[in-house]
């Protein structure tokens, strides 16, 4: 089953194989390669029903290239078996045509094929303006003679050949091809260039579509010539001629084969505007031409061409340039002088300047130099070529002439000349100055200045960045009223000065100067201001900042805007201030807050930052910590005032629970009592003794008192003074509180003090003492002692008593405050001890017996006895 | 032409400027010779013509000597073409000044030369034909300048 299968299949492919290309209808043309067709031309091919064809005409259709059918419109019925088309041929017809016989219906029988290639093109276009050139080659003509022509726009479409043919009298006619679509020239070898001879020069141009000539044109031969550029060209200067160049050249090719003229080109070096010299002055056969009408001292570039005579062949090209200077004449034209004035303490400092002449003429070799004040004799002065420039003083109530010349080898030029006024006879300036940048010129106005003597006007600009200040000058005629300055450096800052020029009799005298800063090109500043903060408050901070550096600025700053925001937020606040401000006070800002700040320089191009600066505010403001200190000072002041009050109140509370009343003895009942024995063979004396341990020199306090008290009043008064360690000047004791008094002091005050005490001093708090400590051994008796009992023969001593009394005196009249005070103090120390009061002395005084008994205080107060 | 005699000397050695004035009987004169102006540009195109199997003569000896590209060789094909040329014109210009007189046409002889010259006699031969070629172009220059003077000075009797 499967094999009878695939055979039949093998059957019907074969079938359907065999019979699409067992063709039943042929085309009429036929060709075994492609059929030409012209495009835009119309084509007509018929299709044939072979005999064995089961076709009609009517199941024939044409089909072009792409299958798609030509309308049945296109076709022409000739009989039953032939079928015609007619089709205008156009682009898209190149490739296949076909003719296909088949039948609409459904059937079996096979459709017939036929088809023939065809390929479209154009035929040639007739080439139009043909020209022929040989070149020069060597010293002869070359033998290669290429044309030229238009070969149209139209391209054919096929492979064409152009063909160049030239006839040369009677010979052979030379000939070339060149296979190229629209070629447009094609070169021939004649072997030997026909010179003298007439040539005839034609194009044929062939394709598959047909064939066509040029017009056949007829030279002679040298007209179709470009010789080479002039030989030798040689631009002579002469001395004595300044005004003239001698050219001179050689012909490229031999005279007598072709002679040739000549046209001469000649311009200034760096100048592209070239000067022709008519060709009718350098016709054949010369060699050589004057230059003429030149200008002295000048570079000239010369260049030349040639060409048959009368014009009948190409123009060479032009010969390469040659290059030569004209001789010196004197120079036409004066110096250009000027000069700047800069007043001085004593007088004026004026820098003459000066620019060589424009019309030179030559190589200046030196100026001189004329200078008289208050018309005086004219001095004159020789400066060298290289220097320009002339320093003088000159007072301000003087006036100078100056007149300057140039010199060169042939002679001397006209005089410039300068007027300088006294310094309060300057002529006025122009009104005003405004200046504007179009295309990296400066354009510079100016108004007011339509003075009648008014000669020219001078406009100076000195780059005021440069540490020279050298400066330039241009002059513009006195009608004009704005003029354009080149040559200026960008983001440079410049002074532009106009100054009004007049006539003063023979010189020229400057006007005074109006003057504005310019700059050619602006940018951001190169740099931001460093800004400082100089007082910084609770909530206000002062910013100053210096101006930015001028080689840093690039540009006229407008404006300064300060950036500052608090360190610990992002929330920026910016305040802009004007171009002359320098400092700036912030206000309304946090206390105790880190702020940051930076000042933005702006141009009229851009901006930039400068760097940040930190600062804190303050958490007081102003007077806040003066008020606070005052307060609490008067508050102290109250208190302690009003502590005072209470204690003089209450002195007598105080008094009373500090010093309890102790019985005096002289009032007591025994002193009233009279017994009938002596009393005193009965007095115990021995129980009242005084044990003087003194480590000191042992000197009684009377006898120190006799001689040292009196000197030693402002030492006293130094200790009463001295609040003493560990507690007040009266209640410490004079030992210890007196540290820097002398050792006889202390003993003395000690000896003094502490009479009736057993101390033994260890030091207060823990010191040690340098020396050793005195020990007081303090009576076991409980009668009170007497004062100065070791010395009984000194209470009667005024002297001594009256200095003591003193002693205490003083040490209550100072501080009865403090004395209160300390007295108040109960830790008072071991040693301290409040002064025998003056009105328990008193007694002691006019009772000797009795004055001699005082109580003195111990560790723990006063035990009664 | 002054340009190729000299590559021809330069090419031949020393003595050339001896051996070129030698006498040869062979070799066409240089003279023009004639009355009338038809006469004497006649005469120029005869020369021309007798020159020219001398000039392709000297061409082969120079081709058998030398290359058949040596610069005299060149030089002398392109003289050949040149002095064709200009007897065309010529002959042009007898037509034109002479239309109804035929312009004798001199027979394309041999030159004359006998065929076993040695190297020394091709090179003196070579020299002599130049040299006489170059002074028959020179007078024929100067009589195209003496004719042209002369014509100008006709056209402007004329003028007047």
């Amino acid at each position: 089953m499967d094999t009878s299968h695939h055979f039949f299949l093998l059957l019907m492919f074969l079938h359907y194989t065999i019979g699409t290309n067992t063709s039943c209808v042929k085309i009429l043309p036929d060709s075994n390669s492609s059929i030409l067709v012209e495009l835009g031309k119309n084509f007509t091919a018929t299709c044939h029903l072979l005999e064995r064809s089961a076709y009609t005409s009517d199941d024939i259709e044409w089909l072009l290239d792409d299958y798609s059918s030509i309308a049945k419109q296109h076709y022409h019925k000739i009989n039953e078996s032939s079928v015609s088309v007619t089709v205008n041929v156009s682009r898209n017809m190149n490739g296949w045509l076909r003719c296909k016989a088949s039948r609409k219906s459904l059937s079996f029988t096979p459709s017939c094929f036929y088809g023939v290639s065809l390929r479209a093109g154009y035929p040639p276009l007739k080439p139009e303006n043909l020209t022929c050139m040989a070149v020069q080659e060597g010293s002869g003509i070359s033998p290669y003679l290429k044309c030229s022509w238009d070969p149209g726009t139209r391209d054919p479409l096929l492979d064409t050949t152009y063909t160049l043919y030239v006839e040369i009298g009677v010979e052979p006619t030379y000939s070339n091809s060149c296979k190229q679509r629209l070629a447009e020239s094609c070169t021939v070898n004649l072997s030997t260039f026909p010179v003298f001879m007439d040539v005839n020069v034609c194009v044929e141009v062939k394709n598959e579509l047909g064939s066509v000539r040029s017009d056949k044109l007829k030279w002679d031969a040298l007209t179709l010539v470009k010789p080479n550029p002039p030989l030798d060209v040689q631009p002579l200067a002469e001395v004595n001629f300044s005004t003239s160049l001698m050219v001179t050249w050689k012909p490229p090719i031999e005279k007598t084969t072709m002679p040739l003229s000549y046209l001469i080109r000649y311009c200034k070096v760096d100048s592209d505007v070239w000067i022709e010299v008519p060709e009718i002055s350098t016709q054949a056969h010369k060699e050589s031409f004057r230059l003429q009408s030149l200008k002295p001292y000048t570079e000239y570039v010369v260049q030349m061409r040639c060409i048959k005579e009368h014009n009948e062949s190409y123009w060479s090209e032009w010969s390469a340039n040659a290059t030569v200077r004209t001789a010196e004449a004197e120079p036409a034209s004066a110096p250009d002088l000027w000069r700047i004035i800069q007043p001085t303490s004593d007088g004026r400092n004026v820098t003459l300047l000066w620019k060589p002449p424009v019309k030179a003429n030559g190589v200046i070799l030196k100026y001189e130099l004329y200078i008289s004040q208050d018309n005086g004799k004219l001095e004159r002065l020789d400066e060298v070529a290289d220097n320009r420039m002339h320093l003088m003083q000159l007072p301000p109530g003087k006036e100078a002439n100056i007149e300057i010349t140039a010199t060169n080898s042939i002679g001397v030029s006209p005089k410039a000349t300068l007027f300088i006024p006294r310094s309060d006879r300057e002529r006025p300036g122009v009104g005003s100055v405004s200046w504007s940048v179009r295309d990296e010129e400066l354009l510079v106005e100016w108004t007011g200045a339509s003075n009648a003597h008014v000669s020219e006007f001078l406009l100076e600009w000195v780059n005021v960045q440069q540490r020279d200040l050298q400066p330039h000058w241009q002059r513009v005629p006195r009608n004009a009223n704005s003029t354009t300055l080149t040559g200026f450096e960008k983001l440079k800052r410049y002074n532009i000065s106009v100054y009004p020029i007049y006539k003063h009799r023979l010189y020229t005298q400057a006007g005074r100067p109006v003057t504005k800063a310019v700059y050619i090109q602006q940018e951001s500043p190169e740099k931001g201001p460093t800004v400082t903060v100089t007082k910084s408050k609770k909530n206000s901070a002062e910013l100053t900042w210096e101006e930015i550096p001028l080689d840093s600025r690039r540009g006229f700053i407008i404006n300064y805007t300060i950036f500052y925001w608090a360190g610990n937020t992002d929330r920026w606040q910016s305040v802009t201030v004007g171009d002359h401000v320098r400092s700036h006070v912030l206000t309304d800002l946090e206390s105790e807050t880190d702020y940051v700040v930076h000042i933005m320089a702006s141009t009229v191009a851009g901006s930039k930052n400068g760097s940040d600066f930190n600062f804190k505010t303050m958490k007081y403001g102003d007077g806040e910590v003066e008020v606070i200190v005052v307060v609490v000072c008067l508050s102290f002041l109250f208190l302690t005032v009003f502590i005072i009050m209470i204690c003089l109140r209450k002195k007598e509370v105080i008094k009373q629970l500090l010093w309890p009343h102790v019985p005096d003895p002289s009032d007591s009942s025994i002193a009233h009592w009279s017994p009938d024995f002596p009393v005193k063979a009965d007095m115990p004396k021995e129980d009242v003794s005084v044990v003087e341990v003194d480590v000191f020199d042992g000197k009684s306090l009377c006898e120190e008192d006799k001689t040292v008290l009196p000197l030693k009043k402002d030492k006293y008064l130094s200790e009463e003074h001295s609040s003493g360690i560990g507690g007040s000047s009266c209640m410490s004791s004079p030992r210890h509180s007196v540290s820097d008094s002398d050792e006889s002091d202390s003993g003395q005050t000690t000896a003094s003090t502490v009479q009736y005490s057993s101390v033994v001093a260890s030091g207060y708090k823990g010191q040690t003492p340098n020396h050793p400590p005195p020990v007081f051994a303090r009576s076991e008796s409980t009668q009170p002692l007497l004062d100065c009992e070791e010395h009984p023969d000194l209470l009667n001593d005024s002297g001594g008593l009256s200095s003591r009394n003193s002693y205490f005196r003083r040490g209550r009249e100072l501080e009865p405050g403090a004395l209160a005070q300390d007295c108040g103090e109960p830790n008072g120390g071991s040693l301290t001890f409040c002064p025998v009061q003056e009105e328990e002395a008193s007694p002691i005084v006019e009772d000797p017996p009795a004055s001699g008994v005082s109580y003195m205080s111990q560790k723990s107060g006063y035990r009664p006895q | 032409m002054a340009e190729l005699l000299r590559t021809y000397k330069t090419s031949q050695g020393d003595s050339t400027d001896l051996i070129c004035d030698m006498p040869m009987d062979n070799v066409p004169e240089s003279t023009i010779s004639g009355q009338t102006i038809s006469e004497r540009i006649l005469s120029v195109y005869t020369r021309l013509k007798e020159f020219l199997p001398h000039m392709k003569t000297v061409m082969e000896q120079q081709k058998d000597f030398n290359p058949p590209t040596n610069p005299v060789a060149e030089g002398l094909d392109m003289m050949i073409t040149h002095v064709r040329h200009t007897a065309l014109r010529v002959n042009c210009l007898l037509q034109i000044l002479q239309p109804n007189i035929p312009i004798p046409e001199p027979a394309e002889r041999p030159t004359g030369i006998p065929p076993a010259q040695n190297i020394f006699q091709q090179k003196a031969y070579g020299c002599i034909v130049l040299s006489r070629l170059q002074e028959l172009l020179s007078k024929a220059v100067q009589e195209q300048k003496s004719l042209r003077g002369e014509m100008c000075r006709k056209r402007t009797k004329n003028a007047f």
